[in-house]
């Protein structure tokens, strides 16, 4: 796997929790949604939802090469990756506080991360 | 955290059916994306390479996928807190392995497998935490 697909993934891994946060504190300033076709009204004008749809256009566009230059068994797990920067994006950016369990899954996610990233010798 | 969950909690069935489709679309946007990914040559430059994915369709294909899986998983977040419902997402990672195997032909050996289970362990666990309300 070459060092620019090891770099574009971490990038991918970045922006997709980026764009999750930005989602989440977009929604919480909706506050009580409306339904339908107001709530996505709401979500069209929003400018969080707006850089984190920004931020996930460009994280698109970089997955798609790691995917083309890399095996999509060993990517693909390893993407696990922004669940642990989400509980670490909840901790300091919404305010979440995340439970002992959570974090001792985010060690597992990150050592099997690591044996995935290494299972490619 | 929980204040909106009262008018907008949807039925059980409407929610399996939700996350069945969201899991369906995610894995089919790997797998088009793999394919796509594969067809683009960067070594073109920046503006060749952009200008090449614009015109070819699988590309197209996938980005179509990825902005409905997006969609899907507004409607999903909505209803429910982001520390909840990404972990939930660990299924897809199942998905993509089996599509790994049967439409890539990829090969694992054993040192992926214990990390995979590491992960989904990882993902499992952080799913069934019930007590990380603030």
């Amino acid at each position: 796997m070459i060092a620019l697909a090891w770099f574009l993934f971490g990038l991918t891994v970045a922006l997709d929790v980026f764009g999750q946060t930005m989602f989440k504190l977009g929604l919480d300033r909706i506050g009580d949604a409306p339904s339908g076709l107001g709530f996505w009204r709401a979500v069209a004008t929003n400018p969080w939802i707006f850089a984190g749809l920004a931020g996930y256009a460009v994280e698109a566009a970089s997955w798609m090469f790691v995917l083309g230059h890399a095996p999509l068994s060993v990517v693909g797990p390893m993407a696990a990756l922004s669940y642990v920067g989400a509980i670490v994006a909840g901790r300091l950016f919404l305010g979440e506080r995340a439970g002992r369990r959570r974090w001792l899954a985010a060690g597992l996610i990150t050592i099997g991360a690591g044996l995935v990233g290494a299972s490619l010798g | 955290m929980d204040r909106r969950a009262g008018h907008l909690q949807p039925t059980l069935g409407r929610a399996l059916w939700g996350w069945a489709l969201f899991i369906a679309v995610e894995t089919l946007t790997q797998v088009v994306f793999k394919f796509a990914g594969a067809s683009l040559d960067v070594g073109q430059g920046l503006v060749t390479t952009a200008l090449h994915a614009v015109t070819t369709p699988v590309v197209l294909l996938g980005f179509a996928l990825y902005f409905c899986g997006f969609l899907i998983w507004m409607t999903i977040l909505k209803t429910i807190d982001m520390g909840r419902a990404f972990p939930m997402t660990g299924a897809i990672y199942v998905a993509t392995l089996a599509a790994a195997v049967l439409v890539f032909h990829e090969t694992m050996n054993l040192t992926r497998i214990v990390g995979v289970v590491a992960i989904i362990a990882g993902v499992v666990l952080m799913a069934s935490d019930e007590d990380s309300e603030p």
